[in-house]
């Protein structure tokens, strides 16, 4: 990520009260961007929003991505040159239980975004670069060990999949239609989408996730019950994909054309770890004689997950995941371990973001 | 008249529009009990649309209010759902995609969210070829990935894919037709192509070709559709097809100058086609393979172009002479 690129630059970030959209705000704080947010209130309490004062840093807007009038209204106010959009609604079980909300959410909203994209543009607002946050979840699912590849069959089962496939299609027919690049001319305007799965990190609140769940229970002295020990999942700190959002939004900035498509930011091959060996790893490093136990019933072993295939943003962008497995469980005991003692924590999580930034890897 | 639908209570979405409202014919010749949702004021024809609604319930509503529908379902103790509502008008997509999509994605998850909290036994969704987007190879069968490029096939797109999660996640049992253009009788929508060059010989202009004539789509007489979409609802539970998208066409693909070509010589008219060659939002070649619907539903269709063309051709005489 350029500081010298970022220092100054107008960025509008939908959904910024959320985990990764927090990180998402003090990173590009640390950059030295000037951050607006649209967003509903923290969607957890606490969250790493109000633990981190983001509210300080970045002149904060409480509104529903659903209501068009405001929207528009706000980009027209804030004119931004660069638009990252990560509001909906993130749980799949929330998306059984409403998928008519979660549908609202997702995909209207993204329709909402960009016909207030279209509409701002109209009006003289020079608006460079958009990028659309959705999901490794936006494939369809063909049981296959292979990672999936940005040209991949987009579709979903469930709601949440479901939701963000079509996001993904809505951004394509305005990308076709409106921010088409023969027209750049006149719009100015290029619109690319990222796809990330599960990330972890310092100040995660959300429910029915396994970090959270154990980060609980350990603040609170009590054994960890794991119920699927096998299950391999891939784990990735929330600054890989967030420093690839980034670098894509520069490369769009400078010279959209060739970025304008999909993007997946997901762990390497190696980031896949079961859960036991991963909640393992965190006793061992809380200490204070942290265990686990496994519940019982009948634990199958997997045979695979959905992984994303990232050779695209590693050839095209020079984007390579910086922490492993290992690296982003520490970051995350060493969080929650400055929460438990009270500890100033947007100066954790700003040194955090330092010790990324300054890491060079052998790629 | 097929027993299947004596005395069924069906409700029908879109039902003034052309596929409704030959749909809500074909119905009603079978003995079925429909309720129709009408949009607004509906038709344009006063003396027609008392004739329409004296045959069936009507209700008023738009598809965006998702309590309309499940009221309509409730109230009328619905069993089967036909849901042809759309806006299906591509140029008018691309002038406002945010009411398209308002009306094709949300209006078809209502649809189907009313369905899943209602003892709804079958549900058809009216989806297009266009969902399928722009794919190289062709014929484009079921298996194809649904990767609309443009407004109106990322409208459908959406709606088509929404509709297989609520099979996967509720197990609505819900069946997904798929048509190339359909054509026939009573579509007075005079921004498709067939009813456009009819129109232009009867008033003696000569037909215009927005594209450079070279596109070349699948074309089903509108009897065709509704039969097929009859058919699929009434074996859904006994083939236990539901989730499935079937797509339905006569497998005989024309490019736009040929179907012009048709027409002319249909009506005997020397007139001479004026080709524009404007670009446009659409993709170049897109037929179906109907094989799924041969194979597991035994359906063919009883008209080929010409035969349905023909029919077609006299209904619109007699349309334009009856405004005189």
């Amino acid at each position: 990520m350029n500081k010298d690129f970022w220092k100054g630059k107008k960025v509008l970030v939908t959904g910024h009260t959320g985990f990764k959209g927090s990180w998402l705000c003090l990173l590009l704080s640390s950059l030295g961007a000037n951050v607006t947010g649209y967003s509903l209130r923290p969607p957890t309490s606490p969250s790493l929003f109000e633990l981190c004062h983001i509210d300080r840093l970045v002149s904060t807007r409480y509104a529903d991505i659903r209501d068009l009038n405001t929207l528009q209204a706000a980009i027209l106010e804030d004119k931004p040159e660069i638009i990252i959009h990560m509001a909906a609604q993130p749980l799949v079980r929330a998306s059984y239980l409403n998928p008519v909300e979660t549908f609202e959410i997702n995909i209207m909203g993204t329709v909402h975004l960009l016909e207030a994209v279209r509409n701002a543009v109209h009006k003289g607002i020079p608006i460079k670069a958009v990028i659309n946050v959705t999901t490794d979840k936006c494939y369809e699912n063909k049981e296959w060990p292979w990672g999936y590849r940005e040209n991949d069959a987009l579709g979903g089962y469930d709601p949440y999949s479901s939701s963000k496939a079509c996001s993904e299609l809505v951004t394509d027919a305005y990308r076709k239609s409106f921010f088409n690049i023969e027209n750049y001319e006149s719009h100015g305007v290029v619109v690319a989408t990222v796809r990330a799965g599960n990330v972890i990190g310092g100040g995660d609140w959300a429910a029915d996730r396994l970090i959270p769940d154990c980060i609980r229970t350990l603040l609170k002295g009590e054994k960890i019950k794991i119920r699927n020990p096998y299950a391999i999942r891939p784990w990735q700190h929330v600054l890989d994909p967030l420093s690839g959002y980034l670098l894509l939004a520069e490369k769009l900035y400078a010279d959209g054309k060739p970025y304008m498509e999909g993007w997946n930011f997901g762990p390497d091959d190696d980031g896949g770890k079961t859960v036991e060996w991963v909640v393992k790893r965190l006793c061992a490093k809380w200490g204070n004689g942290a265990a686990y136990e496994i519940e019982n019933g009948l634990h199958l072993h997997e045979a695979h997950y959905l992984k994303l295939d990232c050779s695209k943003a590693k050839f095209k962008l020079g984007w390579h995941p910086k922490w492993n497995v290992e690296s982003a469980i520490d970051k995350v005991m060493e969080w929650s371990q400055a929460y438990q003692s009270n500890a100033d924590l947007m100066a954790i999580c700003m040194k955090q973001i330092d010790e990324y930034q300054n890491l060079k890897i052998d790629v | 008249m097929k027993p299947f639908w004596k005395d069924r209570n069906v409700f029908v979405t879109g039902c003034t529009g052309f596929l409704g409202r030959y749909l809500i014919k074909e119905l009603t010749k079978s003995g079925a009990n429909i309720t129709g949702l009408i949009r607004g004021k509906g038709l344009d024809s006063s003396t027609f649309q008392e004739e329409f609604c004296s045959k069936i319930n009507v209700v008023h509503g738009r598809l965006e209010d998702l309590s309309v529908i499940q009221e309509a379902l409730k109230k009328n103790a619905i069993d089967t759902v036909f849901h042809v509502a759309a806006q299906s008008i591509v140029g008018t997509a691309n002038q406002n995609p945010l009411q398209t999509f308002e009306t094709n994605i949300r209006g078809t998850w209502n649809v189907l969210e009313a369905c899943r909290h209602h003892p709804v036994k079958r549900v058809i969704i009216a989806s297009s070829e266009k969902s399928y987007g722009n794919h190289s190879s062709l014929p484009l069968d079921e298996s194809f990935p649904l990767q609309g490029r443009y407004p109106y096939d990322v409208s459908k797109s959406c709606a088509d894919l929404i509709t297989q999660t609520y099979f996967y996640t509720y197990q609505l049992p819900v069946c997904i037709t798929r048509f190339g253009n359909v054509f026939g009788d009573g579509d007075l929508n005079f921004n498709r192509i067939i009813p456009q060059v009819i129109r232009s010989i009867i008033h003696h202009e000569s037909p215009v070709i927005k594209s450079d004539g070279t596109f070349v789509r699948d074309y089903l007489y509108v009897e065709d559709a509704i039969h097929a979409m009859m058919l699929l609802a009434e074996k859904i539970e006994e083939l236990g097809i539901a989730g499935e998208p079937f797509n339905f066409s006569n497998e005989n693909p024309l490019s736009v100058l040929e179907v012009v070509t048709k027409i002319l010589n249909g009506m005997d008219s020397d007139l001479q086609p004026i080709i524009l060659n404007l670009a446009t939002n659409e993709t170049q070649r897109q037929y179906l393979s109907a094989k799924k619907a041969r194979d597991i539903l035994g359906w063919k269709p009883i008209f080929d172009f010409d035969t349905g063309l023909k029919r077609t051709i006299d209904w619109y005489k007699e349309y334009f002479t009856s405004l005189g």
